[in-house]
């Protein structure tokens, strides 16, 4: 045991994976993406300060990362996965067998939910999910809270031996909060697999058997004592008005409550366990009542479950949105609404702000600018990353989901063959994490079943979006040493592909020339898919040893002011000025990457002491 | 330990990806544990920090929850004077508000960005505008204390300079005196 309690300041997610440590958890595994990334990011840091033996990994995706976890559990470890709420769709194909058979050692899923969105492409809630799969989910009111749920997740999985889930919000994971930290434990767990086939490798017959145990279970953990519903309130009969919520949201109905000096008047139910619901705990609750408001994020899950429409008003039949984030804001009228207390209305949110851009001297600028001098008329794909942002630059049609872009490429393709119709050129891009993640069966996909089209694969040899995490195509592990790289070009190669170029984005002039011959191969009778590397670090990457070179840059006189860099290059260090009606460079902005020069129409941006 | 009252003061920093507003919003949030108060805040992380708005809330005291509500914020930090409008409707009627800009009147304000430039280091906007902020009256957090946790969570290569910047702020409102009369 190590020292005792004390306090720290933490990030929720800091939170979550100091929890996980002191729970003696020593497999933990994750692909980036917000609101999670932190958390592995955290383990790794934790067990360097605590000197502790865990095996923490990027995996390349969370299917990956979820059955790395998954196997120490069944060695008798305690294990730990964590993801987005989309990353959990990538890995539910695991979420739901692993359910059935179940788990030896803790096993804790994080999946981090985005209401808003506020990063994501869906508001889903991964709750939803865990009842899909029949996992028991835990729903976090704050930091401080996840960390209890965290060891009490733990102890649930192993008593029960099921996956438990938990759920934080992007609010959770991004509150920082003042915690304590305890003793770590030391389970010094021997790994050992018992074989058992009909339960590891269980065929469908036995799948039957599974699930008829794996219901059991669930009957019998909704009655968890420390995971029922509970009131704030010491005697909850004796208020007149009762609110059932889990998450923030609860949180943020306790600190609204407490504003409004009705904390004694309205029983204010946690629910840190929303799936398996305890309806026989909440019946009473249902009876003493007339009339219930729940409160959660982001879909009615406590509420479906407890049904009775008459009485209970949430998003099915009442006043709560259907979509967006549940913020204080817009709880509070609903409060009000419901405790049929006179209230103000408020001043709506105004929307707007400054939206992001690609970083000054960012390769992908240069990339895509090519791309779209290169071939105007084309049809651009992209993908989930930094480079989504090269729509700003119209440089981006579409953005579905992680490695669409091959996929949707291929199907642009055959669908213009297949309907006859003038085919335009189509460009795809992917980030290198996004395309080892799910972009590399995409591109075996495409082709294998004879697609066309010009694959750009931005490669910036990180995962820059979420915070520059290393790829396997750096090899670098979680705490930056350094470990086994595999190449791109390899990879891609491997894919089946014959035209594989690679290029510096910086060099436009190049790019575009190169740009057009990979056009022209698309299109040639013994052609295909063209697969060209734009290949340039992000300059966020501190990781990278070398500054990159700098070019001093000025505007001279000759700048018409039409803005063209400024539409068209979206550089941040680009800015006009209208008194001047001229566009100046902000030195301090400005990383001397020096692709405007090949942007400005006239030639007005030149390098410093060159005329 | 003798019971107190709690601070119960909630702030409000924004600005644009890459300005500092994560590393004030540490600061504050130490600062206030080393005062004895709980605190809870919510941070902007993903995307938006790529030059997009960004907007940190810390609730100093006796709070569960990290998000401010609608009029309800005592102080505001802004980094970016534009930025300053889109929170507006969470301010209080008496909210001290302390923006980096050209010196305007309304506001306490401080053109930050100048002399963090001045020093050679833009990306100490940040602090300037904290160290303004410490020199008036009305500033919950103790100035010296701010000084300690910057030394306590700074990289040790740029710990001179922060707290260059912090006491260039500082300084800036203390010499302005009289003309702004801070606190007030």
């Amino acid at each position: 045991m190590s020292d005792t309690s004390r306090y720290r300041v933490l990030l929720g997610n800091e939170a979550i994976a100091r929890a996980i440590i002191e729970s003696g958890c020593t497999v933990s595994t994750s692909y980036p993406g917000t609101p999670a990334s932190e958390i592995l990011e955290s383990i790794a840091r934790f067990r360097d300060e605590e000197n502790l033996k865990i095996h923490v990994e990027w995996s390349v995706n969370e299917k990956a990362a979820f059955e790395v976890a998954l196997s120490h559990s069944y060695m008798g470890g305690r294990a730990s996965v964590s993801m987005k709420q989309v990353g959990l769709n990538v890995a539910s194909d695991s979420l739901m067998s692993a359910a059935y058979t179940g788990t030896m050692g803790g096993f804790l899923i994080i999946a981090a939910d985005d209401p808003g969105p506020h990063s994501s492409q869906t508001e889903q809630d991964s709750r939803m999910l865990a009842m899909l799969a029949k996992v028991p989910v835990l729903d976090p009111i704050s930091p401080e809270n996840a960390m209890e749920l965290v060891a009490l997740g733990y102890q649930l999985s192993e008593k029960y031996s099921v996956p438990v889930m938990l759920r934080p919000t992007t609010r959770i994971c991004h509150a920082r909060q003042k915690v304590s930290i305890g003793a770590i434990e030391n389970l010094k767990r021997k790994s050992k697999f018992s074989r058992d086939p009909n339960r590891w490798a269980a065929t469908p017959r036995f799948r039957l058997k599974l699930h008829r145990e794996l219901n059991e279970k669930l009957a019998v953990i909704s009655a968890e004592k420390a995971l029922l519903p509970k009131s704030h309130l010491k005697n909850p009969s004796s208020c007149k008005h009762c609110i059932i919520s889990s998450g923030v949201a609860y949180a943020y109905l306790y600190d609204i409550l407490a504003d409004l000096n009705l904390l004694e008047e309205v029983s204010l139910y946690q629910v840190p366990m929303p799936y398996p619901l305890s309806l026989k705990a909440l019946n009473p609750v249902l009876d003493r009542f007339e009339n219930i408001l729940v409160i959660e994020e982001s879909y009615p899950v406590i509420e479906m479950q407890i049904g009775n429409y008459k009485k209970v008003l949430g998003r099915v039949n009442g006043p709560v949105p259907q979509q967006g984030e549940i913020t204080p804001d817009v709880l509070f009228p609903l409060v009000n609404n419901f405790l049929k207390r006179p209230h103000k209305s408020l001043k709506i949110m105004k929307e707007g702000g400054q939206r992001p851009t690609l970083c000054p001297g960012c390769g992908h600028r240069a990339a895509f600018f090519a791309i779209k001098k290169a071939l105007p008329k084309a049809l651009y794909p992209s993908d989930i990353g930094c480079y989504t942002l090269g729509i700003n630059l119209d440089a981006v049609d579409t953005c579905l989901c992680m490695g669409a872009s091959i996929n949707q490429a291929a199907g642009f393709y055959h669908s213009f063959h297949i309907s006859g119709s003038e085919s335009r050129s189509i460009i795809a891009t992917i980030g290198d994490s996004t395309f080892i993640h799910s972009g590399i069966t995409a591109l075996i996909n495409s082709v294998y079943n004879q697609a066309r089209f010009i694959l750009v694969i931005l490669d910036n040899s990180t995962t820059a979006m979420t915070g520059n995490q290393p790829t396997a195509a750096t090899g670098m592990l979680p705490d930056r040493s350094p470990g086994t790289s595999i190449d791109l070009e390899v990879m891609v190669r491997g894919c089946g592909v014959e035209f594989i170029r690679v290029i510096d984005p910086y060099e436009v002039l190049d790019f575009i020339v190169l740009l057009k011959e990979a056009e022209q191969y698309t299109r040639a009778v013994d052609g295909g898919i063209a697969v060209i590397i734009a290949r340039h670090d992000c300059l966020m990457n501190r990781d990278k040893l070398q500054p990159p070179e700098r070019h001093p840059l000025v505007v001279s006189a000759e700048c018409t002011g039409c803005q063209y860099c400024i539409i068209n290059f979206e550089c941040p260090a680009l800015q006009y000025e209208p008194g001047k009606k001229k566009v100046v460079i902000d030195s301090a902005l400005c990383t001397g990457c020096a692709v405007c020069l090949h942007v400005c129409p006239v030639n007005a941006i030149k390098t410093k002491g060159k005329k | 330990m003798k019971a107190k009252k709690s601070l119960q003061t909630q702030i409000l920093i924004c600005g644009l990806g890459g300005q500092g507003v994560l590393f004030l919003t540490r600061l504050i949030n130490e600062a206030a544990v080393l005062m004895g108060e709980d605190v809870i805040s919510s941070e902007t992380h993903g995307m938006a920090m790529r030059g997009g708005s960004v907007v940190s809330y810390v609730r100093i005291g006796n709070y569960k929850s990290p998000l401010i509500r609608a009029g309800q914020a005592d102080i505001i930090l802004s980094l970016a004077e534009q930025e300053l409008a889109l929170y507006a409707h969470l301010l209080k009627q008496n909210c001290q508000i302390y923006v980096n800009m050209p010196r305007g009147k309304k506001f306490n304000s401080i053109h930050a960005t100048r002399i963090a430039e001045g020093l050679g280091a833009p990306v100490i906007t940040n602090l300037v505008l904290l160290g303004f902020a410490a020199a008036h009256a009305g500033f919950p957090i103790d100035y010296n204390l701010l000084k300690k946790v910057l030394k306590n969570i700074s990289p040790p290569r740029v710990l001179e300079i922060n707290t260059r910047a912090l006491e260039e702020g500082f300084n800036a409102a203390r010499n302005s005196q009289g003309s702004t009369a801070p606190g007030s």
